[in-house]
């Protein structure tokens, strides 16, 4: 990992017109691939990835490592990937991230690292995430990945609360510096949001599979089933069963909803439970997996991020005839990504932007028959100078549907805070930390990170704060060095 | 209901304002964690802002009140009725606060739309505008937090 701060990256590598274009990524037939769960991607092969190295300059000041949450060596693996040294390269990424497969198709790329590549200046980006991935795949071929030698025990012991992106991080980071940790997930497999929330056919959960059992050769103990708060409380981890310190990483899953009419209609769900279903159990599968879901014709669902476009893109492959996006904002302001609304788009799922459900309709038996909307236009700039949707009058809608999936955002789960009295919220209800480099919460030796304290994010940013975490929590068990938090619970 | 004064109608509206006060300074108190607590606190603090400066209003400068145009996002005016209910979410406490705020707005338009012009209306029109304010500045907080959960 690097610390350099490159204020001098563009001067010293002076962009030029890239010769050789980006490699663009193998993809099913996007009309193939909405009946089916399998990927959609199909990832480079060694000659794509070869070509698509060999357009990164090297810059001797790169950008790209800040652009990167967990500060990737990426001039080092591409470079190896120059020097076809596959396995070196994704040795070089592991590094600082311990999760390459996943991010390599999930990240946001084009907002962190290819969004600050010097070749993107004058053409496109090197395409970092797709040769990230590559490495990442060709080593899962070529059989088990060695692993690193190891320091000697501590003796000290850390408990991670959630095997999601950030615990995930904080575990391999912690092990590697001689400490024994334990994870206790809540569900019964380990990924969080990687395996519940992000459907097969983004990341297939072989992979995530393939990363875990990577931390449990490191020696990581993984204890599924595990609800902290219920079984265990943080108090009873550290006072009773002799944790030196816990690190908070269960997330945000506690789902918002409209308030409109009907919503507590039959055929209404949550995204999380809509996505639960299909990804965490399967029931896609059914009836090989012993879990139901009814196969709706119509189905809408609201919001404009990326937990929408894996809903509505699941709505088609479980055989929606029409998959809709309702979003009461326009195109510009959708925060997923680019990628995902096109290939969304191609897929088949029809765009109702710049609308707003205002009611769901139900049948007698409380099935939903229809959904209400409203034509919005975007109003005059506010003082912050943004354009706000506001309701076209008289523009009201029916469109005919038998689901409607609620993707607007969620919140942390309470039940962590409601049994560690001294854990200290901020307003919006996400555990309080000083900053976002120690993680420090307010009770002594409990540390948090991910979206239980920023709120829904991306898995990059949930591992970026696991491994400052990783290293707060090295800092504490060597100086047992705290803070004084403001204020009272 | 029938006011036969300004000066009645004043006094009304303080009342509405000092229930407001207590609704949020009763809610704060049952809130278990301080994030929640100071959040209501917060919205009694501004309602005690909205008593002081009606208290402070003085009946004859009623008549010089020219309407401005506040927007309205609307956000609330779909939504179903929310009861407090101790540790309800950010959002929610948002959706409940709006929606208050909402009524108000629409009992003094619905005043204004009752009385012939002059005194009597421009102060509805008045009040109508203070509740219009703290509405958008309710709703505009709830979009922020919305648009970044993709709402």
């Amino acid at each position: 990992m690097s610390d350099e701060k490159p204020t001098k990256g563009r001067q010293e590598t002076k962009p030029k017109k890239p010769k050789i274009p980006r490699q663009p990524m193998p993809e099913q037939d996007p009309h193939q691939r909405a009946k089916n769960f399998s990927s959609v991607t199909l990832g480079y092969k060694l000659e794509h990835a070869v070509t698509e190295a060999s357009r990164c300059l090297q810059c001797k000041k790169p950008f790209c490592i800040t652009g990167c949450p967990v500060s990737i060596n990426i001039p080092k693996f591409i470079k190896l990937i120059q020097e076809k040294e596959f396995l070196k390269a994704v040795q070089a990424i592991k590094e600082t991230n311990l999760l390459p497969a996943v991010c390599g198709r999930v990240c946001p790329q084009e907002d962190q690292c290819e969004k600050v590549c010097v070749v993107g200046k004058k053409g496109e980006p090197v395409a970092i995430g797709r040769l990230e991935r590559f490495v990442a795949d060709y080593e899962a071929e070529h059989g088990e990945v060695p692993l690193p030698e190891l320091p000697p025990k501590t003796g000290k012991k850390v408990a991670v609360v959630g095997a999601g992106p950030g615990g995930l991080t904080v575990a391999g980071d912690l092990i590697r510096r001689g400490h024994d940790v334990t994870i206790f997930e809540a569900l019964h497999k380990a990924g969080g949001v990687l395996v519940y929330g992000i459907p097969e056919f983004r990341l297939p959960k072989a992979i995530v599979g393939r990363e875990v059992k990577y931390l449990q050769r490191l020696g990581v103990d993984l204890r599924l089933n595990h609800v902290i708060g219920k079984i265990r409380t943080i108090d009873q981890l550290m006072k009773e069963d002799g944790y030196d310190a816990v690190f908070i990483g269960s997330g945000a899953g506690l789902p918002w909803f409209m308030g409109i009419p009907g919503e507590n209609l039959n055929g209404v769900y949550s995204a999380n439970e809509y996505l639960t279903r299909n990804n965490l159990m399967k029931a896609f599968e059914f009836p090989v997996y012993d879990t139901p879901i009814k196969k709706f014709k119509n189905v809408a669902v609201i919001g404009g991020g990326n937990v929408a476009m894996d809903s509505v893109r699941t709505a088609l492959r479980l055989g929606a005839d029409n998959a809709y996006i309702v979003y009461r904002r326009s195109r510009t302001e959708m925060p997923a990504r680019k990628e995902e609304v096109d290939h969304a788009e191609h897929e088949g799922v029809q765009f109702k932007n710049l609308t707003a459900p205002v009611r769901v309709i139900g049948n007698e038996q409380g099935w939903v028959t229809g959904l209400e909307c409203l034509k919005m236009e975007l109003g005059e700039p506010d003082a912050s100078g943004r354009r706000r949707p506001v309701p076209i009058k008289g523009s009201e809608f029916t469109l005919p549907m038998d689901a409607v999936i609620i993707a607007i955002g969620t919140s942390a789960n309470p039940l962590i805070a409601q049994t560690t009295p001294d854990l200290k919220l901020n307003k919006k209800g996400y555990i309080e930390v000083e900053n976002e480099t120690t993680c420090r919460t307010s009770k002594k030796g409990v540390f948090a990170g991910g979206d239980i304290v920023t709120g829904s994010a991306t898995v990059i940013l949930a591992m970026g704060a696991g491994r400052n975490a990783a290293k707060a929590i090295q800092q504490y068990l060597q100086t047992g060095e705290w803070w004084k938090p403001n204020g009272n619970q | 209901m029938s006011f036969k004064s300004i000066e009645d109608i004043i006094k009304y509206a303080i009342e509405k304002e000092a229930e407001a006060v207590k609704f949020y300074t009763d809610a704060g108190k049952q809130e278990k964690y301080s994030a929640a607590r100071k959040t209501f606190e917060s919205f009694a603090d501004e309602e005690k802002k909205h008593k002081a400066m009606l208290e402070n209003l003085d009946p004859k400068n009623v008549a010089g009140f020219k309407p401005a145009g506040i927007a309205d996002l609307k956000r609330s005016d779909y939504m179903v009725d929310i009861a407090y209910k101790a540790g309800m979410s950010y959002p929610d406490i948002l959706r409940l606060a709006m929606k208050r705020e909402e009524k108000a707005k629409k009992f003094y338009d619905d005043c204004a739309g009752r009385v012939d012009a002059g005194g009597h209306k421009k102060l509805f029109q008045m009040l109508s505008q203070e509740e219009a304010k703290h509405k958008l500045a309710l709703e505009t907080l709830y979009d922020n937090i919305m648009a970044k959960g993709g709402d």
